[in-house]
């Protein structure tokens, strides 16, 4: 009998019982996929952890103040320097640890925010207006979110508004044009020049503040334009530099270098487009592609001849090492540093890979578990394939004992048994080869806040799970195919 | 041709030990038609499986020719049974995943005909017993009379020398057993075979010889023709 007869005898047995035939079909599929999914994402798990170690984020000591931790769930809220935290890290910590400090290679900050186009914050600017121009109390925030109170040292707000307004979380460096005691229209005023952008594909993006050694630091380079150095971090320029998808994103149909945008109420120049990097951002889980790049100093900007800056605080310091080796020395330099000027026990200093190993440690217990779970769900989808042949070889007794009488020999009934059993496993690890990279994905979504490495799928090793699946279900059918090859074909012709 | 010598089959049940057929000896020539009769339990049905090879003695030598079939492998048995006998059972034992062509098709696959050849020959067997047009119906749309025509063809396929019929008319009204009936004298006087076992007097009568059972022994025999 030829193998080609085998598959047809095999596939016309499985329509006629096609109930029986699915569910053996779906028991093989759910253990492939779970099978297959969990030793994928094994290695997806490994490819991440590799991923991880090399990324920038995990050369980083963070340097924050005691019991002023970042919270990323807090809103931006007014500054006021009287009851602020008595220790205000700001740019010249950075600058002063640097220097004094040797294992550290890069000092920068790195705070999220959110950008929108057009107008958004007006209401609060009116606020700001009033208090320029009549005395009104200023308040809120300009559409950003802040993830720290604490002020940059060297950019303390500068006295009162022109009107005697307390400062809350706007100043004017320059009193002058608004027309003091009529009403300011905003609107107006920003839409004025035309050659502004106001308009995007986006309504927000998200965005990092960072000083100038964060590109460094994470090897960052422009494909166009320039990045912005320490000295446009100082002087708050309002540029913005684009990762390579956004601004796809935002630009489909031009360069956007060069290009003026309204953003949050401030105007500001595209100052360059990233190469296309592979890292994302691990606090976010966005690809720096996604991201947009201002500088971080008190946010800046101006109308009618005013420029207001809006504090921005900082409570984490970010240093870098440039080899992770030199990680322990960084953090014990960097201890010593800031107990010296502020005091013992005032500041926190931490490496975020010595976080990140404890949780691989804690995720490498769970896999464990999952693993242990997908092998047993694998043995009882197994056990009932096995049954369901089992069942299948009972209610087939009599047609076997007819095969028999055709001329059928032991070894050809069970090759048909096996057959039928080969077929229907493969077809269900095709299935649940199919749905493990969804099962792989899926984990690591569950588990990783930053898929990266993770959210590649290892098919090579999707495959070689699919494969021992397909080889532990073929295993589990022998036992049924043997049972079908010794019926006793007399009594098998007999039977009802 | 066919020389059974001491046959026994015996059934081990455990506590006891029931013998279908005990020291059994019988001869059948090439071109017979043998009726086998007896009540419920006398040892027919163990003796057509028997004959057939599917059922293997307790005891005894079975030797076909001048083959000892008692010594011969699962393989040389089965193959024996696809390219020498033919059964054809009481209730026909169609298979109703396959159509009337695939099932006379069966035993050609296992005698390892390829493709053409196996459909032309399984369409000339349909023909021959009058089922040309009813080659691609499944049994549950075919009648009890027809099914029983598609089984004789199955069992033709591989031009058997022996044709071990079970109660072949027993599922049909008696004008369509009849006509099973002049299919397997036709083919007898052909030179096939026969090995027929009936309950029915009239259709013992109608071999070339009739072997009574009783208790797994020869009760009586008409005798070989000649």
């Amino acid at each position: 009998m030829s193998f080609r007869d085998r598959i047809w005898m095999g596939l016309r047995h499985l329509r006629t019982r096609s109930v029986e035939s699915a569910l053996i079909i779906i028991a093989t599929a759910i253990g492939v996929a779970l099978v297959s999914g969990m030793i994928g994402f094994i290695r997806a798990y490994d490819l991440q952890t590799e991923y991880l170690l090399a990324h920038p984020a995990y050369r980083e000591v963070l340097v924050e103040v005691i019991g002023a931790e970042t919270q990323l769930s807090e809103p931006a809220v007014p500054f006021d320097p009287a009851t602020s935290a008595e220790i205000n890290l700001g740019v010249s910590d950075l600058h002063l640890a640097k220097e004094s400090v040797p294992a550290i290679a890069f000092g920068y900050l790195a705070d999220a925010t959110t950008l929108s186009p057009g107008l958004a914050g007006v209401d609060v600017l009116r606020g700001i207006s009033g208090g320029i121009g009549g005395g009104g109390v200023a308040g809120g925030a300009a559409g950003n979110v802040a993830r720290s109170p604490v002020p940059d040292g060297d950019e303390h707000l500068r006295g009162a508004g022109s009107g005697g307004g307390r400062w809350g979380s706007a100043d004017a460096e320059e009193s002058g044009s608004p027309p003091t005691g009529s009403r300011f229209d905003l609107e107006q005023f920003f839409q004025a020049d035309p050659d502004v952008v106001t308009e995007l594909p986006l309504d927000s993006f998200a965005a990092l503040r960072v000083t100038a050694d964060y590109f460094r630091a994470y090897g960052l380079e422009a494909a166009r334009g320039t990045l912005f150095d320490d000295r446009d971090v100082d002087d708050g320029t309002p540029a913005i530099v684009l990762g390579s998808q956004l601004a796809r994103t935002l630009f489909p149909d031009s360069d956007p270098v060069g290009k003026r945008v309204r953003l949050a109420l401030q105007t500001y120049t595209v100052m360059g487009v990233l190469a296309t990097s592979p890292l994302h951002d691990v606090d976010t889980g966005t690809r720096l592609d996604r991201l947009a790049f201002v500088p971080n100093a008190a946010a800046r900007f101006s109308f009618a001849g005013n420029v207001v800056r809006l504090q921005r605080p900082t409570r984490t310091l970010r240093f870098a090492v440039a080899d992770s080796a030199d990680l322990e020395a960084a953090v014990a330099q960097l201890g010593s540093h800031f107990d010296g000027e502020y005091g013992p026990g005032s500041v926190r200093v931490a490496a975020p890979v010595e976080a990140l190993r404890e949780e691989r440690e804690k995720l490498g217990r769970i896999l464990s578990v999952v693993l242990f779970l997908a092998a047993a769900a694998l043995t009882i989808a197994s056990i009932n394939l096995f049954n369901l042949m089992l069942m299948r070889v009972v209610k087939q007794t009599k047609g076997i004992g007819i095969l028999r009488a055709l001329g059928a020999s032991r070894r050809d009934i069970f090759r048909g048994i096996a057959t039928e059993s080969a077929l229907m496993s493969v077809a269900g690890a095709a299935a649940g080869l199919g749905a493990a990279p969804i099962v792989s994905r899926l984990l690591a979504r569950t588990l990783f806040a930053d898929p990266g490495g993770a959210a590649a799928v290892s098919w090579p090793f999707l495959a070689a799970g699919a494969l021992a699946a397909l080889a532990f279900s073929l295993l589990f059918s022998v036992w049924p195919a043997h049972q079908a090859a010794s019926v006793d074909a007399s009594l098998a012709i007999r039977t009802e | 041709m066919i020389s059974l010598t001491g046959i026994t089959r015996s059934y081990d049940l455990g506590s006891s030990t029931v013998t279908a057929l005990d020291d059994f000896d019988l001869q059948v020539d090439r071109g017979e038609f043998l009726t086998v009769m007896g009540p419920s339990g006398s040892g027919k049905s163990t003796l057509l499986h028997i004959l057939g090879i599917l059922d293997t003695p307790t005891a005894g030598t079975y030797r076909l020719e001048e083959h000892d079939l008692t010594t011969l492998a699962d393989r040389e048995l089965s193959r024996i049974r696809n390219e020498h006998f033919g059964f054809v059972f009481q209730s026909f034992n169609l298979f109703n995943e396959f159509n009337a062509l695939e099932n006379v098709m069966l035993p050609l696959i296992y005698a390892g005909l390829r493709g053409s050849a196996r459909r032309k020959r399984a369409e000339r067997l349909l023909a021959d017993v009058g089922l040309d047009h009813r080659m691609y119906h499944y049994p549950n749309m075919l009648s009890g009379g027809e099914q029983q025509r598609v089984a004789i063809a199955r069992a033709l396929a591989n031009d058997p020398t022996l044709i071990l019929a079970d109660e072949p008319t027993g599922n049909l009204p008696s004008d369509k057993g009849e006509e099973i009936l002049q299919i397997i004298d036709g083919l007898n006087r052909d030179g096939v075979t026969v090995v027929m076992v009936t309950h029915d007097e009239r259709l013992g009568a109608r071999g070339s010889r009739c072997v009574r059972l009783r208790d797994g022994r020869i009760e009586s025999d008409s005798g070989r023709a000649a």
